[in-house]
């Protein structure tokens, strides 16, 4: 049989909707032809059928037809809803399926969908906690009518900017304790963390725009983001003073920080001080960052700690070699290896 | 064999990832294999397929056409990077001139990461702007 009648066969099936010609259609979406199994994607999807939605979901990992997988999934609706949370929820389903969710979810443009993607605004992934911000834009832009619930937004761009400023105190922290002193092996690594650390502040404040965008002018916070993160002085100061005029005056109070903190660097111990946050020593800071939620900075610190020899982390960094990251516990053993290697002599 | 860690490290200093993420490095490194070569030895030929895209640990390439050396790759060096954007063949041989360490990334491996991270294509592409901007100045 030809991709072309194979490809007729799958369209056919979907316009019919005849349950006794689904077997054939389920044989369709195994096709190893790009094409071919893109019209039946398309095919389960007008169906409506609910023996698809399990297939489907499985084909967001398909790299060259998950768009299509997701187009098929939000023509089911607000019926799926349901399984789309589940599998979200389920934290030994695949990472990738997981990401994809969020867009499902945006294309069907429900007040549930807004709801769940709401829920999972603390998601210790924090890619998934981006797409999860993402999708709810995408629901803002397209269905204007979909209420946001204010009050969470404001209280999740709270949590956000508390959790900048935990960043930036552990990256202060490193950078004053010598991470330019060292040499070869704790330079590299320290770096590497300070990088690392670096990065995490440039997503967390990412994602604080794209909340304010949620709660305001989605196009003005946009404007403002590329402003605060530009180069050009006048640029930033435009943004800044755009945002000291339009943000209330409870979110100012801990935004304008940050922005002010990206290119001036004085207002952190105020601010500190405001969350409760200790400036932490460098054991405490890798012992925090051992001990916490994000693999990468996991990973990092673990590199940090093999190469300072600091042997009395080995305790600590044996618990990792049974992390569920591969990562991270390749990086455990490589790093127990070294503290535990018998100084020669 | 290095880990994933030790490979960001190494990774992190090639001008064609310098906007990519750590993290995001990380995920390259784990399509990465590392491949030993006795100097002397071809990696590839000018005309054949091309497949993948090499950077070198330690050791030392010669880049050559018809004859003609067009570059010696030497440590943190990338080559056969074309191999990732197009189906054209190989237009170098590629011989090590000492045994050499180099990171081999095949492109159907590369297209499925890219696929997933799209933020490591925007950095890919930010790099490779960067390049062909430089290469019009000059």
């Amino acid at each position: 049989m030809g991709s072309d009648f194979k490809i007729q066969i799958a369209r056919i099936i979907g316009e019919a909707r005849e349950p006794s010609l689904y077997p054939h259609l389920h044989e369709l979406l195994q096709s190893p032809d790009k094409e071919v199994l893109r019209v039946a994607i398309r095919a389960a999807g007008d169906t409506d059928a609910p023996e698809f939605v399990p297939v489907l979901i499985q084909h967001l990992n398909t790299r060259r037809v998950r768009k299509y997988a997701r187009i098929a999934l939000a023509s089911y609706g607000e019926d799926i809803i349901n399984v789309l949370l589940a599998r979200l929820n389920d934290p030994n389903e695949n990472r990738i399926i997981r990401l994809s969710i969020p867009k499902v979810l945006a294309l069907i443009g429900a007040q549930r969908s807004v709801e769940i993607l709401m829920s999972k605004l603390e998601e210790p992934d924090l890619l998934l906690r981006y797409e999860v911000l993402k999708g709810l834009s995408k629901l803002k832009a397209n269905f204007p009518n979909l209420k946001i619930n204010r009050e969470i937004i404001t209280k999740e761009i709270l949590e956000e900017t508390k959790y900048y400023f935990k960043t930036l105190t552990v990256l202060r922290s490193e950078q004053s304790s010598g991470a330019n002193d060292g040499h070869g092996s704790i330079l590299k690594a320290r770096k590497l963390l300070m990088r690392a650390l670096e990065e995490r502040l440039d997503n967390n404040l990412e994602r604080i725009f794209r909340l304010l965008g949620l709660r305001y002018s989605t196009d003005d916070m946009f404007s403002a983001y590329k402003g605060i993160v530009s180069d050009q002085s006048d640029l930033r100061a435009n943004a800044v003073e755009f945002l000291d005029n339009v943000l209330d005056r409870y979110l100012r109070r801990y935004i304008l920080p940050i922005v002010e903190e990206l290119h001036q660097g004085e207002t952190l111990e105020s601010i500190r001080e405001e969350f409760g946050l200790e400036e932490p020593t460098q054991k405490k800071t890798l012992e925090d960052l051992l001990l916490g939620d994000d693999s990468w900075l996991k990973i990092c610190a673990l590199y940090v700690v093999s190469a300072l020899d600091d042997k009395s982390s080995a305790p600590l960094v044996s618990r990792l070699t049974e992390d569920a990251d591969p990562i991270v516990r390749e990086t455990a053993n490589f790093a127990l290896r070294l503290l535990q290697a018998e100084v020669p002599g | 064999m290095l880990t994933t860690v030790e490979k960001v490290i190494f990774l992190q200093d090639i001008d064609f990832f310098e906007f990519t993420h750590t993290e995001d490095l990380a995920y390259i490194a784990t399509i990465t294999q590392e491949v030993r070569v006795k100097a002397g030895s071809i990696i590839y030929k000018e005309g054949e397929v091309s497949d993948s895209m090499y950077l070198v640990l330690d050791g030392r390439v010669r880049l050559h056409r018809g004859g003609n050396e067009i570059m010696i790759a030497q440590s943190k060096d990338i080559f056969g990077t074309w191999a990732l954007f197009d189906d054209e063949p190989r237009v170098a041989t590629a011989v090590t001139i000492d045994d050499s360490n180099l990171l081999r990334i095949s492109k159907e491996d590369f297209f499925d990461l890219l696929s997933d991270h799209t933020n490591i294509t925007e950095s890919v592409f930010k790099a490779l702007v960067k390049k062909i901007r430089s290469l019009i100045r000059d």
